[in-house]
């Protein structure tokens, strides 16, 4: 039952070509050893690919959520998401793109339920930047790097949400097409929503 | 000579004061997009040298397939039980001696368990469905999300008062055929049901006051 169960197809198909339901992991297996090597292998590319996007996902999760007690449940939300997707993985997919979409999901998922905490992180942010002897006024280049990340995450926090998602892949140093690829929206679309986000970022940030 | 309107001489001085606007408008716009092309570089490694507490990979695969385990065994118990039920009540009805009060009492619940199984099993299906969509439906997910939530809080709540029905049932039943009331269990089963019942509508409430959230903020997004 719970073998079947793990079995099941779990991911609904995207727009892009990249991210596919075809399931490569998913066959019946046909004795107990295939199915234990299954497992095996399940359990692998889990610890590999969380190993590898481990910096990725935390600060994917750092644009969205100010709280740590929050980011570590969120980053274990992620995960288990990553786990029961892993059956649906195409072979030939890009697995950044891929894990970067599932967690997209989460944040995004994250973002609508919490509004309030939402409005308590701009307190936490305010009470941080306090801490840290900062003043909304003091130029971002004239901070050090600390100061200038703590910055940086909380005025991504401040941009619409279309806006973090476009901000914070680009961030990660992804193409126009990867972006589009986890977000499942064309490329030009990508291409506005990060410019308008990256005027929106240097105001907050008072760079011009 | 033609004389000159007045009126077209203070538009045309108009549109060329709107065209100079717009030039430096356009201008300014790309002295700002040079800038932030300047400094995307910073702000890029800035953000990918933020710190963060490394994982303890081991710990969370554990916890993750934990985590899916009872997830996946709450659903197997509830199936489990259900044909345990179902197997009670054909033998009762093949031994022939529990009496037709539990017989009664075995069909209704198990008729009940196979219908509430059945539901809990598509609407927990679909939630695991949705880990992979477009991030751009996300929201679209939550709200579906949400109201599966909803729609099994109800089904919980509706099962309770069939239960509680079925049980006082069987209470009044055996109190016929034994002529011995027992009232102290039948208070402390429905007493049990009664907390049970108001934790699920609290539950109820919490994620129906979220599906509000939601819905208005997706409203939001797409105004």
């Amino acid at each position: 039952m719970l073998n079947w169960l793990q079995k099941r197809p779990s991911a609904q198909s995207g727009q892009s070509g990249q991210v596919a339901t075809s399931p490569c992991l998913n066959q019946a297996p046909d004795d107990e050893q295939s199915y234990k090597d299954q497992r095996l292998k399940h359990q692998a590319r889990f610890s590999q690919w969380m190993t590898q996007y481990e910096s990725l996902l935390r600060h994917l999760i750092m644009g969205f959520e100010a709280k740590p007690a929050l980011q570590d449940e969120l980053f274990q939300e992620i995960a288990l998401n990553i786990w029961r997707a892993l059956p649906s993985f195409r072979q030939d997919a890009s697995a950044k793109t891929y894990v970067a979409r599932i967690a997209h999901n989460v944040l995004v998922s994250h973002v609508a339920k919490a509004v309030k905490t939402i409005k308590m992180d701009k307190d936490i942010d305010a009470l941080a930047e306090s801490e840290h002897g900062l003043t909304p006024n003091t130029p971002y280049q004239a901070l050090d790097q600390q100061q200038r990340q703590q910055r940086l995450s909380h005025a991504i926090r401040q941009l619409t949400l279309e806006q973090q998602q476009v901000i914070t892949l680009a961030l990660e140093g992804m193409s126009y097409q990867e972006t589009a690829d986890v977000l499942a929206i064309t490329t030009n679309l990508v291409g506005v929503r990060l410019q308008r986000a990256k005027a929106s970022l240097a105001k907050l940030l008072e760079l011009v | 000579m033609k004389q000159q309107n007045p009126n077209n001489q203070d538009r045309a001085g108009g549109d060329s004061s709107e065209q100079s606007d717009t030039h430096s408008q356009r201008t300014a716009d790309k002295l700002i997009g040079h800038l932030i092309e300047q400094e995307w570089q910073n702000l890029t490694q800035d953000w990918q040298s933020q710190d963060y507490v490394k994982t303890d990979m081991q710990a969370l695969l554990r916890r993750t397939r934990i985590r899916t385990y009872w997830a996946k065994s709450y659903m197997a118990l509830n199936i489990l039980a259900t044909i345990g039920l179902v197997v009670a009540f054909f033998v009762g009805l093949y031994q022939g001696e529990w009496g037709g009060a539990i017989n009664t009492y075995l069909a209704g619940v198990s008729i009940i368990s196979v219908i509430f199984s059945y539901y809990e099993f598509r609407i927990r299906v679909k939630t695991w469905q949705q880990c992979c969509g477009s991030p751009d439906k996300a929201i679209e997910q939550a709200i579906d999300g949400c109201l599966s939530s909803i729609k099994y809080i109800k089904l919980t709540k509706i099962t309770f008062l069939a239960f509680l029905l079925m049980i006082n049932w069987l209470f009044f039943a055996l109190e016929q055929q034994q002529n011995e009331p027992d009232r102290l269990s039948l208070i402390l089963v429905n007493g049990t049901f009664l907390v049970l019942f108001v934790i699920t509508h609290l539950l109820h409430l919490k994620r129906k006051k979220e599906y509000r959230e939601l819905v208005k903020l997706n409203q939001g997004i797409d105004n």
